[in-house]
Parts: structure tokens; C-alpha cells; sequence
């Protein structure tokens, strides 16, 4: 049969040459040593401007020299031209790249398949790549409803002969295409709009619907460069829109669906060309290749503006069509294939990264030899070893004073400078969003982007806010350990050594006291800080690290600026000792693009972790005070002398007794040398820094008590310098110590360990009997009576006695149906001076016109907790205007008389009635001209608008919006967020360009290497 | 150079620590909010004249009465009541309201700052009485009060009021304890702001026996002062006292009384370790030649006791009564007196201080009274507020006033106390549990 096929059938090959002298030597050779010799070879050369056209010559093969800008198929109907005239049915054109190498028998093979074929028009080889000859690149190809080129293999695919066997297919590639002349020139060649790409799937198709087959010939193999498509050559087609070749391929498949299907279809697939466009546009964008993001929109943009061209290449194809186009319905690959094949290719992608190969390993370690495996013990414990190694060791022992630390926190926590969680992250993703918040008299400030990371955390929680809040607490000494012992890791290979200072820091007193306090800044920085110290270490050397790393490590100081504004700045102190140090390089050897380099990084690293909290933190540019603040409640600290003992004091913190040998562990470690000084260097910073600032007192957090600073975060990064100068000096000490005669470095070293032991143990041991006893506990009493709760945002006056430390402080504030829950210390507004003279004089009694003033803020109820001071309580009843509405175990509550509603109309008359409202806006209808006030704070966002008309905004006597209204009907009320959601948008769109910037970049095919590619 | 660096590192840690303590400024401080609560002065009865004497003219008041609650200045220093109470807003300085019914009787009582507990020792409900106790309310909701009375048979069935906003309440004596000769009155404020004034006044058929008005004492003390007690000597022979005591306890009381007088000290004929039954009102007569002038008692007890004593007097064409309070210890004060030129009498051990009075014209004359037990001391005529001080012992004082309807006693005390007051602040934390 091989001889007969040999005989009746005659081939000629076309081998389209475009500066392809790298791959034509072999490619010639290959065609040269094919089983069953090619008739004729002729090559069309267009316009090669390498070694191309002479080393066809000196293979001595016949060539056609056309411009450079001639198309693929020009070029194949420009060497049909040169051929004699078509002498039999058997004529065939075998298609041959300048970068595709046919093995020997490929010609063979696929004349073998089309012998017992005669209705095959239309037959490709196996191609396969060109440098790892062992992957697939096509065994036939087709084309998706979205233009994307479809071949049905996974990436990089091995060839296994999973896919062998000769099949139809809708189209096979140019590289290697064998085709009669016959039905080449009937179909009238390659349609010439398609210069490049995509042009084998369109003659595939033309020749189905012509009655024709293409077939897949997998025994027959060809290796395919793809220099064009993998951008190694030029594109110099005419059509080549700014010479670049995923215009046109996206361009020329949408010509390829719109010009071939139906016309009903034509809709939908547009719909589907756009919309891929569009995604694939935005995944290109993420993977920050801009360039190739614009040519997917160009791509789709080119055709629409040529109507004209796909109506006439219509037309010509109707004209050539002999059955229906749905004939190829088959060969379009399903939807769900293509989703398949989409998520096969993401998880591997993402399994590749998360799990990158193990290198392989080689030499040292060869297997055992058979008599080693003799000396191996024959049983082994695997969980005593397993309870010996300190990892395992050290986290059990972690859980069991975790366990018994946490005893009284099993449920919703509250206390201490936290306080309660709302239930769900909705509630948390609603304060976050809304631009009016009410708490207090009301309040437009900026929530603080702490509350995005948490409600982020709560939409993964399942919505559960406050189990993710207990969850937090729970393992918050766990996390701290881990992410001290990666960082220690890093410093010694002595794992009890780095076990054990992972275990000191989890316990170590600002750990402690954050955690029993409910301080989520301090927090933030423990779970963060042993990370950033990673980062910081490479910062001398900033003009090494990538883009990448700079953007990511700026979002992960932005997290925890979102937590703690003293840990940001305490970072950008770090920041600007780097930036001196540039600026003295720069003196003694002056490099300004090095420089420029250098402070372009350092000032992303400045600045993103600002802007990524916009606007919350701007609004901190005008309250300076919060840079020394963290969230939650203002609670105290414990002044300078615990400060510098590294314990931050306050309430839930170590007693002064059990003391840390963090101050002991710099001290020594500063008059040591090497890595160790630095670290001390830095640690006793932050440790005399945070002394200082602890003589502080400081009131903010809508609290009007001035309480000594808290300095938990800048003791946070003293004890980790001290941990890590620590394990740097105890990393191999006792071999050194060993080495060299008794003087004071064993002294001291015996200081720091003996120092490290006691407070290990006395730490352990309080943590464990009376770490229990925090101030953050489950709680799910109220302050509040229910019955307060129950109509939405009604506001009320609550008076109660605070401690402070050994003061106690009689203290309001204004409630709104619900005790304080996360964010509200940070948003809630000052009471304004009118509110709390009323209160002042409530208290002192002379305060006759007070229940006046609290009603013209809507305050509805006067709320006294118990212990009531029985003569104040009396007072409040002498002073009019407050009627006793309850007296029980919570408390005396009283209702301020007169109409104290949030949204009150007054006629000219003077006459008063209440209006309806929701929390925040309301629709109501005003009984006729006069003023409506409400019980809000001013602000130029509040908004009344009637008959489409803005009413005019002024302050009322009591300094709070009013607006007149000119006639009746109904009117709506509302709190213009525009000014909000462009903030919240801007922090988005910064927060997506860090994420953007952050991700791994994709590569341009041009800048892949050739091995990986092909 | 390590020595160097150690040297370093301990100048930091030393300046570190001794810059921080010096510097450190403590944590949440408590602020305090100081004023003198506004007096109330009595309402009376239509055909009773009633004056106040004031400081100032610009001393803000307000009448007491439905729904006035504007301060405005009271523009003169000698105020007369028509019927409402007033409410006096005039700091440190106390007031004294004179009321008198011509020809039949006279008493003066301090104006007070509102009171949760007053007790009230005098009175009687019997034929004679027709005495009344003014519950004044001058805050701005309703108030709720307890009255409880105790009489010679022990205590009544006590009385709940409400007294509506900014008003008074006049309840006759008869009506809490119809019958009973001898009373002692509770008046309890369970909310609101509550002033009472007590009334004593007699009368047999047409004829009148006097009246006076009873000052009040905020709490049972087991010793007490009362002081100018007045005495009408007749002929050489002093006029009739009675002890009034009640000893709210549920034991009896053991009782020392020593008068005091110019003419000394001395312990009456059985009134030195005399058991008083508690409970009950008790009435104890005290001999005629007690003293030849104004004189004090003195009361020591073992169980807390209240007291009064009723001094009978005869005037020209009429007879009087006046009650004597306890008087607390003696304070530096400023007492407006426009008006009136009462007899201070100071009773202690030793008694040194500084009478400062200042007469309508502007001028002030200070007056160093000196002596002991107790000291009599007239306040000049025109004299329009006196200024106590330099009180160098525990004394107690009181003022006598009388005039041709009568005469009266008030207990030299202040009307307001400075009131301090823990200014409260702006804490969120009062709404976290």
C-alpha cells in the first residue's frame, strides 16, 4: 500500500521562510531525509533578512523571493503560482514552516491515512515542541466560541500517545499541513485578511463546510517552533497591527467566528468575543502586561470598525458553501471542557507556586547501603520522638497555658480597651461603608481600616465577627510563637534555643497585657512585627529587592498600620535611618541613579502603607494625637518605670514583680558585637522611646480622661530586638564560652540566662493561675435595660462611675439602643460643650434647664447605672423636666420630658411635633411650612430634599442642622455619602494597584525562554 | 571601647529613668465642680408678714409657684414673701426669713438649701395648735416625700405626699396627728427637691398663744448644742422651759444636760444620767432659775436623739412661744440680715472669733468676740450681713431676735453648703461592660 501511495500520489512542499536561518538547516534537513521522498520542495522567501535565503541555496532548493510584508497565504498561492499546472486528482501541497522539522516518516504517515481517505482533503501531523521534543503542541486544532485556539491538551503536556490515532478535526496547523491542491484552489487558498494566525482553522473550516475532511495524523510528527506566535521573529505582515502578534491572532480569531458561523449565531458570539476579550484584558492587567491587556480590546475594536471586510468575506464564503455551517458544530469544543481545562490549568498554576518542585538532590546523602540498614534500630517510637522534638513539645505546652488563660473567654469577648463585637461581618462591612455613623450626637469621621481587615476576616469566619474575635484571642499566643520562631529560625539552628525564645515572646509581658487588655494594635504588631524584621534586615541593600517585594511588604505594614498608627510610625522611624544612611552613601560615592532608585523604593514603602489606609488616615494628620492611640477604648498604660522594664502596665498586665529579662538581654547584648549589637541597638530604641512616651498622659478615643500611654506596640518591636540579639548571642555560646577563660562575658551570659529562667517560670506560672483574670472576658449582660434598646438609634444619657486604675471618675456619655461595639471609641464624636454643661449641672444641681438642653439633642432617656449616688438621683428628680421612668438593679432611668425625637418639626408658631425617622435617612411628610431639626451633628451632608428641591441647611440654636421647609408634603431626609464611597473607592483602587503590583508579573512570550515554551 | 559603650549605655538608662519619673503626670484626675445649691426660703399664710433679708439686690430668685422657672434679680435686700415660697440663688450667704402676725406672734428660720432629711422638734396638734408644716418643692418634676410624725404616744402612721413641681404643700399638724400635744416630725424627700418648714402656732379659742417657726435638723445626733435659749426673767424669776426629746432609736437613751449660761455651767436637778425612752416624744420642764439671761443646753446621750426646747414668752399685750433648735458646729459664714439686729448667742468651752458686719452704707466693722461657755453679742443696728470667722473652737451659736409681735430663735448655720460635685466627663467607657 506504502508502495502504491508513494506512486499515485505527488506532493510538492511550500516552505514559507521568514528569517528563519536558526531553524531552517534542520528543518531542510528533515524534509530532505523524509521515508517517502517530496516530489518537489520549493521555497517562498518573503523577505528574509538573515542567513535564510542563502542556506537555501546552498541546500539547493528551489525558492520564490516575495516583500517582506507578505502574509503566510500570499505567500503559499504566490509558490502555487510557480508550479506547473494541476495534473491529477492525487496533487498535494504539504505545508512546511521555516521552524517546523517533520520527522522522517511524517510524510509517509500522512499519506498513508489520506490513501484510505479519499473524501480527506485536509491532513496535519502530531506537532510537538521544538526544544522539549517530548510535549505536545497540537494533534489537530480547533477554535472556542470565545476565539480562544483550542487543541484540547493541558499545558506542557506530555506525549505519552495518549492522543494518537488518526481523527477527524475541524482544522490541522500550517506547520505541516498536507493538503490536495485540488481543494486548495477550489476553496480559493488562505483568505487573505488573515496574514498570520488562525488562517489553518479558517481553511479548515471553509473545507468542511465545503464537504471536505481534516484529519489529525499522530503518527506522522513534526516539532514546531512557533517562533512567531512566541514572538522570536519579527511580524512584518501587512496586517500586523503595530507589529504585534496577539492583536492579530485575537483580531483574526473573531474574524474567523464571525465570518464562518451562522448568522443567527453571530450575536451571542459577539457578546462572548467582548466579554472574553474583556476578561482575559483584565487577567493581563493583573499579571501586569499592560501591552498585551490594550491588544485584546484592540483586537475586538479593529474589527468593529470594519464592518465592510467581514460582510464581503461573508459573502465569498456563502458562495463556496456546500452543507451548513453547523457541520463543524462538532469540533467546537463544549463549555464545560473549556472550564476544565481552565481550572486544571489555574490549580496547577497555583499548586506550582505553592509547592514548587523539591530540588533534586544528589551526592552526600546517597541511600543506605544494605548493611547500614542493619544498624538501623528495629522499632521506633514514633510519638515519644515525635513528643521530644521542641516544635511539638513547645506548642503542646503553648495550648496548655493557652487553654488555661483563655478559661474565662469562651463567648462573646468584651472589656479592657475592647469592646463587644457586633455578630456579623455584615454589621462590621456597614460601619465601614457607611458615611454616617451613630454613635453619640453622630459622627461622618473616617472608620479606621482595621474594621475592613475584620470584617474580611468575618466574611471568611462564615460571617461569625465575634468567633473570629474569640478565635483571635484564643490563638493569638500561638501565632505570636510561630511567627517569632520563623523569623529566630532564620538566626539559629538550635531548635530548643529558638523554641524557647518563640515561647518567651508569646509570653513575654506587652504579649500578655495586649491580650488580657484587649489591645488588637498591639496585637497586630506581635503577629506582624518578628515578619517585618525579615523585610528590614534586606532594606540596606533596597535596590535589590524587587518592585514585587517592596509593594508586598508595604501592604503587609499597611495591615498593620490599619491596626496601630505608633507601629507605623515606629516603622518609618526604621525607615528614615535607611534613608540617612542613602543619603551618607551618597556623599562618598555619589551614584544618583542608585540613589534615586533607592529613595523612589523607600518612598513607596513610606507612603503606600499611608494611602492604603485612606482616608482614616489623613483624617490622623489633623488629630495628631491618634498616631499614638490604638483601637478600642482609651485604657492606661503603666508609666515609664514598668516602660522600661518592657511591661506596658495597665490593667491585665504582669505584676511588676514577675520581670522580663528584656531591658537585662539589651543591656548585655548592646556591648557585644556583630548582629546581636544591632539588634540591641535598635531594641533599646524603641525601649527608651517607649519610656518616654509613656510619661504621657493622653485622652482621645472619644474618651475625655487623660490616661498615661499605652506603648505596647514600640515594646512589641523592643522585645523582639531583644529575643533576637538574645538567640544570636546564645546561638553556640557555651562551645565559645567553653574555648576561652572565666571573665565577664559568662557572667553575663549567666545574668541573661538565670534572667530568662525566672521569668519563664514566674511568667508561666502567673499566666497560668491568674492569666485567667482579665479584663477581656465573655460577658453577655448589657449596660443598657433592654427596654432602651428597643427603638432604633433612641439615644440616651448614661451616667456612671469608671475606674482608673486606684481614681474613679464619674463619666457619660451619649448611648444609642446599644453599649459600645467595635470601632465605636474611634468614630464616636466629641459631646459638644452644651451637652456636657447639662450634665455638669445635672450633677451639681443647678441644672434647671438641663432635660431642655439633652431634649434638644434627642436624647430621650437619662440613664443612671448602678451604684446611683442616692442625692444625685434625688437631685435629678428636683431639677424638672426628667420624669423617673425605672428604678431596678441596672440602674434609674429617667425620660427627658418634652419632645426629644431625632427628627422634630416646628410651625411658626413655635408648636413642636415629632417626626418619624430610621436610623440614618427617613421619608416623612411635614404638616406644613416651618424649620425640621434633627438631633445630629452638623454636617454638610445631611440633606433634606422636597419636590426634587434641596432645602436650605443652617444650625440650630443648639448648633446641630436644621432645615427650612417651605410648604407641606412629603420630604426625604438623607446623609450624602458620595464624599465616602470616593474615599472608599480611592482606597480600593490603591489597595488593588498594591495587590496588582504585588502579584508575580507574567511574562511577555517573547521573554519566556524558548525550553519553557516550547 | 566597651567601656565606653557601657558607659553610654548606662547614661541612657539612667537619664531615661530619672527624666521619666520626673516628668511623669499621673493618670485621669478627678475635677470638681463647687456651688452653692439655691436656698428656699418659707411660703406663709396670707395674713402673716413675711421678710427675707438678702446680700445683694442682684441676687438672682425666682417665686415658686406653676411654671416659673426664670432666675431674675430681686432688687431690693429685704424681700417680702407674699405667699410662695422663693428660691434664693445667692452663693455662701445665708438668709433669714422674719415672719410675724401683728400682735400675735413673731419667728425667723433659715432659708436652706433643698434637704433629704429634715426633723422637725416642735409643734403640737392638740386643741391649742394650729400649727402647719410648708413642703416646698422647688424642682421641676413632682416629688415624692415620707412624713412621719411622732407624738407623746409614739410614732403615727406615716404620710406619703406628692408635691407637684415647683409648688408648695401646707398640711395642718392636726392632720398628721390629730390630738397629740407633743410632736416630732420626719420629712424624708424619696425624690425631688425638697425644702420643709415647720410652724408652731397656738391659740385657746379666741385667744393667742404665740407662734414661732421651727428649725430643722438634718440628722439624730448624741450631742448636740442648743443654743439661746431665751430668758425672761419677771420679777427676778425666769420663765418656764420645756426639753422636748425624741429618741427615734429603737433603745432608750441614757441623757446629760448641762446648762450653759455667763453665769457658768452646771447639770439641772435630774438631768444627769436621765433615761429618755425611745420612741416617744418626751416633754422635760426645766426649772425657771435655770438662768437669769439667754443660756445654751448642752446634750450628751448615748443613743442619737433629736431636741427643741419651747420657751414661753409674755410680751406686752400678748403671749409667745419660741422654739430652739440644736445648732450645729459653727462654720464661717455670711448671714444677710437687712433688717434685723438679732442677739448671736456663742456657746463653747472657749469662744474667739471675728464678727465682721457690714452696714447698708457699705462700711464694715469687725468685732473680736472673746469668752467662754457662752458669750452674747449684739448685731448693730443698719447692719446688713455679718461675716463670722476665725473660729478658733467648736462653737455653736444662734441668733434671738424679738420684736413687739414676738420673738423668734434661728441657729446661726448655713443655708447652703458648697456643694462639690465630681465633674462628670465624656467617657465611652461608661457604655462598655
Amino acid at each position: 500500500m506504502a508502495d502504491s501511495a508513494f506512486s499515485s500520489h505527488h506532493v510538492t512542499a511550500i516552505l514559507v521562510v521568514h528569517d528563519g536561518a536558526i531553524w531552517l538547516p534542520e528543518v531542510v534537513a528533515s524534509l530532505a531525509s523524509q521515508t517517502r521522498p517530496i516530489d518537489h520542495t520549493l521555497a517562498v522567501d518573503t523577505g528574509s533578512q538573515d542567513a535564510s535565503l542563502k542556506l537555501l541555496k546552498n541546500a539547493r532548493v528551489a525558492s520564490v523571493s516575495l516583500p517582506r510584508d507578505t502574509g503566510f497565504g500570499v505567500a503559499v498561492s504566490a509558490g502555487l503560482e510557480t508550479l506547473p499546472a494541476r495534473s491529477g486528482e492525487n496533487e498535494w501541497i504539504w505545508l512546511i514552516h521555516d521552524d517546523c522539522a517533520p520527522q522522517p516518516g511524517a510524510l509517509e504517515a500522512l499519506l498513508n491515512a489520506v490513501e484510505d481517505r479519499p473524501h480527506v482533503a485536509i491532513a496535519g501531523p502530531k506537532l510537538r515542541g521544538w526544544y522539549d521534543r517530548t510535549h505536545l503542541l497540537e494533534a489537530g486544532v480547533s477554535i472556542a466560541n470565545n476565539g480562544a485556539r483550542w487543541t484540547g491538551l493541558e499545558a506542557h503536556e506530555y506525549d505519552q500517545g495518549q492522543h494518537d490515532g488518526i481523527r477527524e478535526v475541524l482544522s490541522v496547523s500550517t506547520a505541516g499541513m498536507l493538503i490536495r491542491r485540488e481543494v486548495f484552489e477550489e476553496l480559493g487558498g488562505f483568505d487573505p485578511n488573515l496574514t498570520l494566525f488562525r488562517d489553518d482553522v479558517d481553511l479548515g473550516w471553509r473545507a468542511h463546510v465545503a464537504g471536505h475532511k481534516v484529519i489529525a495524523v499522530t503518527e506522522a510528527v513534526a516539532f514546531h517552533a512557533e517562533a512567531a506566535a512566541s514572538e522570536r521573529r519579527k511580524l512584518d505582515v501587512k496586517s500586523g497591527v503595530f507589529r504585534r502578534p496577539l492583536i492579530l491572532d485575537r483580531r483574526n480569531a473573531a474574524y474567523v467566528l464571525l465570518t464562518n458561523s451562522s448568522w443567527w449565531l453571530l450575536p451571542w458570539l459577539a457578546i462572548q468575543l467582548l466579554a472574553s476579550a474583556m476578561m482575559r484584558a483584565a487577567g493581563y492587567f493583573l499579571a501586569k502586561l499592560p501591552g498585551y491587556a490594550s491588544d485584546e480590546v484592540l483586537a475586538v475594536a479593529l474589527l468593529i470598525i470594519r464592518p465592510g471586510m467581514l460582510l464581503e468575506a461573508r459573502k465569498f464564503r456563502r458562495k463556496h458553501r456546500l452543507i451548513s455551517a453547523r457541520v463543524v458544530s462538532v469540533y467546537i469544543p463544549p463549555r464545560w471542557s473549556q472550564l476544565r481545562l481552565g481550572i486544571l490549568r489555574a490549580s496547577e498554576g497555583i499548586r506550582q507556586s505553592l509547592l514548587p518542585p523539591a530540588p533534586e538532590f544528589s551526592g552526600a546523602l546517597d541511600a543506605p547501603t544494605a548493611d547500614e540498614d542493619l544498624l538501623a534500630p528495629a522499632t521506633t517510637s514514633y510519638w515519644r520522638s515525635a513528643f521530644l522534638r521542641p516544635e511539638i513539645s513547645g506548642v503542646l505546652f503553648l495550648i496548655t497555658i493557652t487553654s488555661m488563660w483563655s478559661s474565662h473567654r469562651y463567648g462573646s469577648l468584651v472589656g479592657g480597651a475592647l469592646p463587644s463585637t457586633p455578630i456579623g461581618a455584615s454589621d462590621l462591612w456597614s460601619r465601614y461603608g457607611e458615611s454616617w455613623h451613630q454613635i453619640g450626637m453622630g459622627s461622618s469621621a473616617a472608620t479606621p481600616t482595621w474594621i475592613f481587615i475584620l470584617a474580611l476576616l468575618s466574611t471568611i469566619f462564615l460571617g461569625k465577627a465575634f468567633a473570629l474575635v474569640v478565635f483571635l484571642f484564643w490563638v493569638a499566643p500561638l501565632l505570636f510563637m510561630w511567627s517569632m520562631y520563623s523569623l529566630l529560625r532564620k538566626l539559629s539552628q538550635n531548635s530548643w534555643l529558638v523554641v524557647g525564645a518563640s515561647i518567651a515572646y508569646a509570653l513575654s509581658p506587652v504579649a500578655v497585657a495586649a491580650i488580657n487588655s484587649g489591645r488588637l494594635g498591639t496585637i497586630a504588631a506581635l503577629m506582624i512585627g518578628p515578619r517585618l524584621v525579615s523585610f528590614l534586615s534586606r532594606m540596606k541593600k533596597i535596590e535589590d529587592l524587587r518592585w514585587r517585594t517592596i509593594f508586598g511588604f508595604s501592604l503587609l505594614v499597611g495591615a498593620l498600620t490599619a491596626f496601630s498608627l505608633p507601629a507605623y510610625i515606629g516603622i518609618v522611624l526604621i525607615y528614615f535611618v535607611g534613608l540617612i544612611r542613602d543619603i551618607q552613601d551618597q556623599r562618598i560615592r555619589p551614584d544618583r541613579a542608585l540613589l534615586l532608585t533607592r529613595l523612589s523604593k523607600r518612598a513607596i514603602l513610606i507612603f503606600t502603607p499611608f494611602l492604603l489606609c485612606l482616608p482614616w488616615s489623613f483624617e490622623a494628620l489633623v488629630h495628631p494625637s491618634r498616631f499614638l492611640l490604638e483601637p478600642g477604648l482609651l485604657l492606661q498604660g503603666g508609666g515609664p518605670n514598668l516602660a522600661f522594664l518592657a511591661n506596658p502596665g495597665g490593667p491585665g498586665s504582669i505584676p511588676w514583680w514577675v520581670i522580663s529579662p528584656v531591658t537585662l538581654v539589651l543591656i548585655i547584648a548592646s556591648l557585644s558585637s556583630g548582629m546581636a549589637r544591632k539588634f540591641a541597638e535598635v531594641g533599646l530604641f524603641f525601649l527608651v522611646i517607649a519610656t518616654f512616651l509613656s510619661v504621657l498622659s493622653i485622652s482621645g478615643h472619644s474618651s475625655a480622661n487623660s490616661e498615661p500611654l499605652w506603648t505596647g506596640t514600640l515594646l512589641a518591636y523592643a522585645t523582639i530586638a531583644a529575643l533576637c540579639a538574645g538567640v544570636v548571642i546564645l546561638n553556640g555560646l557555651r562551645q565559645k564560652l567553653a574555648n576561652v577563660r572565666f571573665h565577664y562575658r559568662h557572667i553575663l551570659a549567666g545574668l541573661a540566662i538565670a534572667g530568662t529562667l525566672v521569668y519563664s517560670l514566674s511568667a508561666s506560672a502567673w499566666v497560668f493561675a491568674a492569666g485567667a483574670k482579665s479584663p477581656v472576658h465573655a460577658n453577655q449582660s448589657s449596660i443598657l435595660p433592654p427596654f432602651l434598646a428597643v427603638t432604633p438609634g433612641v439615644k440616651t444619657l448614661v451616667l456612671r462611675n469608671i475606674s482608673h486604675g486606684k481614681t474613679v471618675t464619674f463619666s457619660f456619655f451619649i448611648a444609642r439602643e446599644s453599649d459600645a461595639v467595635l470601632g465605636d471609641p474611634d468614630l464616636a464624636p466629641t459631646n459638644s460643650a452644651d451637652v456636657e454643661m447639662a450634665v455638669r449641672e445635672i450633677v451639681d444641681g443647678t441644672g434647671i434647664n438641663s432635660s431642655k438642653v439633652l431634649a434638644g439633642y434627642g436624647i430621650k432617656y437619662l440613664f443612671m447605672k448602678n451604684p446611683v449616688d442616692t442625692q444625685l438621683a434625688r437631685a435629678v428628680d428636683g431639677l424638672g423636666g426628667f420624669i423617673r421612668n425605672s428604678s431596678t438593679q441596672a440602674g434609674v432611668v429617667w425620660r427627658v420630658a418634652g419632645i426629644s425625637d431625632r427628627l422634630v418639626f416646628t410651625d411658626s408658631l413655635g408648636k413642636s411635633v415629632a417626626l418619624r425617622t430610621g436610623d440614618i435617612s427617613a421619608r416623612v411628610a411635614s404638616p406644613g411650612a416651618g424649620t425640621i431639626s434633627l438631633a445630629e451633628n452638623y454636617d454638610n451632608a445631611w440633606q433634606v430634599i422636597q419636590n426634587g428641591k434641596q432645602l436650605t441647611r443652617s444650625k440650630n440654636s443648639f448648633g446641630l442642622p436644621q432645615f427650612q421647609v417651605q410648604q407641606a408634603g412629603e420630604f426625604s431626609l438623607i446623609h450624602d455619602g458620595t464624599s465616602r464611597r470616593a474615599w472608599l473607592s480611592l482606597e480600593m483602587i490603591i489597595l488593588l494597584g498594591v495587590l496588582l503590583m504585588m502579584v508575580p508579573s507574567g511574562r511577555r512570550r517573547g521573554e519566556i525562554a524558548l525550553e519553557e515554551l516550547t | 571601647m566597651k567601656i565606653k559603650r557601657a558607659l553610654i549605655v548606662f547614661g541612657i538608662v539612667v537619664f531615661t529613668l530619672v527624666t521619666t519619673n520626673y516628668l511623669t503626670t499621673g493618670g485621669a484626675k478627678l475635677n470638681f465642680s463647687e456651688n452653692y445649691p439655691a436656698v428656699v426660703c418659707p411660703p406663709t399664710d396670707s395674713n402673716v408678714n413675711s421678710q427675707v433679708s438678702i446680700a445683694s439686690k442682684k441676687t438672682p430668685f425666682r417665686r415658686i409657684i406653676g411654671k416659673s422657672t426664670g432666675l431674675s434679680p430681686i432688687k431690693t435686700t429685704r424681700y417680702s414673701i407674699a405667699n410662695e415660697a422663693i428660691l434664693l440663688d445667692q452663693g455662701e450667704v445665708s438668709s433669714i426669713t422674719w415672719q410675724s402676725l401683728p400682735g400675735v406672734w413673731a419667728g425667723s428660720t433659715l432659708c436652706r438649701a433643698p434637704q433629704g432629711d429634715q426633723w422637725f422638734v416642735g409643734g403640737t396638734a392638740d386643741i391649742t395648735g394650729k400649727g402647719r408644716l410648708y413642703i416646698v418643692n422647688s424642682g421641676l418634676s413632682d416629688a415624692i416625700v415620707d412624713v412621719a410624725v411622732w407624738s407623746e404616744s409614739g410614732p403615727q402612721i406615716a404620710k406619703v405626699l406628692t408635691i407637684l413641681a415647683n409648688s408648695s404643700s401646707r398640711v395642718p399638724l392636726d392632720q398628721l396627728a390629730t390630738g397629740a400635744s407633743r410632736l416630732t416630725i420626719r420629712v424624708t424627700a424619696r425624690s425631688g427637691r425638697i425644702n420643709a418648714f415647720l410652724f408652731d402656732e397656738r391659740g385657746k379659742g379666741l385667744k393667742t398663744l404665740g407662734g414661732d417657726a421651727v428649725n430643722s435638723v438634718d440628722f439624730p445626733r448624741t450631742d448636740l448644742v442648743l443654743s439661746g435659749i431665751p430668758q425672761q426673767v419677771i420679777k427676778g424669776v425666769g420663765g418656764p422651759h420645756t426639753l422636748r426629746i425624741l429618741v427615734p432609736g429603737n433603745a432608750d437613751a441614757n441623757i446629760r444636760v448641762d446648762s450653759i449660761s455667763k453665769d457658768g455651767v452646771f447639770v439641772p436637778v435630774g438631768l444627769d444620767g436621765r433615761d429618755v425612752p425611745h420612741g416617744k416624744v418626751v416633754d422635760i420642764p426645766l426649772s425657771s432659775t435655770i438662768a437669769y439671761s439667754a443660756f445654751s443646753l448642752r446634750i450628751r446621750s448615748d443613743q442619737p436623739l433629736v431636741a427643741g426646747v419651747y420657751t414661753p414668752l409674755k410680751l406686752k399685750d400678748h403671749q409667745d412661744i419660741v422654739w430652739n433648735s440644736a445648732s450645729p458646729k459653727l462654720v464661717p459664714m455670711t448671714m444677710a440680715l437687712t433688717g434685723l439686729a438679732p442677739a448671736l448667742v456663742f456657746t463653747g468651752d472657749t469662744i474667739d472669733l471675728v464678727v465682721a458686719t457690714r452696714f447698708v452704707t457699705g462700711r464694715v466693722k469687725s468685732a473680736h468676740v472673746v469668752g467662754s461657755d457662752a458669750v452674747i453679742w449684739r448685731v448693730p443696728d443698719n447692719a446688713q450681713s455679718i461675716t463670722i470667722s476665725n473660729i478658733k473652737s467648736d462653737v455653736a451659736g444662734s441668733g434671738l431676735i424679738s420684736s413687739v409681735s414676738g420673738a423668734g430663735a434661728f441657729p446661726l448655720a448655713v443655708g447652703s453648703t458648697l456643694a462639690r460635685a465630681a465633674i462628670p466627663v465624656s467617657d465611652i467607657a461608661v457604655i462598655n461592660r
